[in-house]
């Protein structure tokens, strides 16, 4: 089947090594860059976002079956530069049927933010919920999955002028070890896997601001994008094979809201066959509502630690 | 469920049709143009996605060696509160110089960026 995103995440806070830090913004502003929201892997940041609703489409998902998957998934700020997410959605595949995928949630703390550097780090920690998942995805969901995550993102735009055409180019990344609550369940091993992606993207927003001048309202607000994401068992599991997929797309970036589709290839038959798609409509929450639930519950924080 | 997902997205459609968004003000357009050559300007207009707050928008202009330039108080443009008018106060030499600005979105969100032109 294919994985959804580990992008979607989880409950406990992970504040050591945190650097000296900067006032952050909401979806993933660092300096003079604004990293979008990526549909492979989680963005740098800290937000207020609704995705709703992300749908993907496989023509083989490695185990033969075609699969459609719906999802949502809520992002809210606590403080300044934490946040929690909530995801879920459901999936159906022929043959096989339908399920409701067990719930994802994360608590994620935006670490660091370099404004003259465009760079930007954040730790979170995930869990999948056991006992959530229905249907074909009951099994998946036997038992709590966590996993430890980190995002960085980093843009170009410290390259000196006789580069300049490549300052719009930014890339983002995710690490993670989803590591299930058990090793067995039912005489069957619960396999731990390091999920890791990257993004490479070019914005078309940035080149218009800092570059050049886009005489086109419609191409100004696209983002050139290829995701890969991958994850490769690293115990409890023989073989150890590495399962991905590399995602090239468009994202539009409007002022309050993002459109975003992708191919979605398999670099191997483990990973599936033919080639897929994927798309998704994303609010700005806290461009929408910047006074309501488009803000911190705590807006100035609680005085425990930077940002929060 | 798909029924109640259809319905959140149409409540949603309906929250963006029926309010004016606020967001994080992003530079749509300028004048000088970003990247641009002109004859000597003697104001800079920054076109923004959102309207912007010019007490709290600071704009500075350097030129060849880092040199500042000066320049006069921001305002916005009347009845363009997205417009922000920035006059150059020296008439500008020949030269690269570079646009820093800062800005302050109505709904307070900051933005920022820089971007060059030539005087020639």
């Amino acid at each position: 089947m294919l994985s959804p995103p580990r992008w979607s995440l989880a409950l406990a806070a992970f504040w050591a090594g945190a650097g000296p830090l900067t006032p952050a913004f909401a979806h993933s502003v660092c300096g003079d860059r604004i990293f979008p929201a990526t549909l492979a892997i989680d963005d740098p940041g800290v937000n207020d976002e609704l995705a709703l609703p992300t749908l993907s489409w496989v023509p083989n998902n490695g185990d033969g079956a075609r699969e459609f998957d719906a999802s949502f998934s809520w992002t809210k700020t606590i403080t300044p530069r934490l946040g929690i997410s909530i995801s879920d959605g459901p999936t159906w595949q022929h043959p096989g049927g339908y399920g409701w995928a067990a719930l994802d949630t994360e608590i994620k703390y935006q670490a660091l933010c370099i404004p003259e550097a465009e760079f930007m780090f954040a730790v979170g920690f995930d869990v999948t919920w056991a006992g959530t998942g229905t249907g074909t995805q009951a099994g998946a969901g036997s038992q709590n999955t966590f996993s430890p995550v980190l995002n960085a993102g980093l843009g170009f735009g410290t390259l000196p002028e006789s580069m300049k055409y490549l300052r719009p180019f930014a890339i983002t990344s995710q690490f993670d070890v989803a590591a299930p609550a058990r090793d067995w369940t039912g005489g069957n091993p619960n396999v731990t896997t390091f999920d890791w992606g990257f993004t490479l993207q070019y914005s078309l927003p940035y080149f218009n601001a800092h570059v050049g001048e886009i005489d086109n309202a419609f191409l100004k607000h696209l983002i050139p994008i290829v995701e890969v994401a991958f994850s490769t068992p690293i115990y409890n599991s023989a073989p150890q094979i590495t399962t991905g997929t590399v995602q090239p797309g468009l994202i539009y970036e409007a002022d309050s809201w993002q459109l975003a589709l992708e191919a979605i290839i398999p670099i191997n038959g483990a990973s599936g066959h033919g080639v897929g798609v994927i798309g998704e409509l994303h609010f700005f929450l806290d461009d929408i509502f910047p006074n309501t639930l488009g803000r911190p519950i705590f807006p100035h924080g609680l005085g425990i630690a930077p940002g929060i | 469920m798909l029924r109640s997902t259809l319905k959140i997205m149409a409540s949603l459609a309906f929250a963006l049709a029926a309010t004016h968004a606020f967001a994080h003000a992003q530079l749509e357009k300028a004048t000088p143009a970003v990247g641009g050559t002109v004859s000597a300007p003697n104001e800079i207009r920054l076109e923004f996605s959102e309207g912007v707050e010019p007490k709290f928008t600071k704009v500075t202009l350097t030129g060849p060696g880092g040199a500042s330039a000066p320049v006069g108080a921001a305002n916005v443009e009347a009845g363009h509160q997205n417009v922000l008018i920035v006059p150059i106060v020296k008439s500008l030499p020949p030269g690269v110089y570079t646009v820093h600005w800062r800005a302050v979105s109505v709904d307070t969100h900051h933005t920022q960026g820089d971007f060059n032109f030539t005087v020639k």
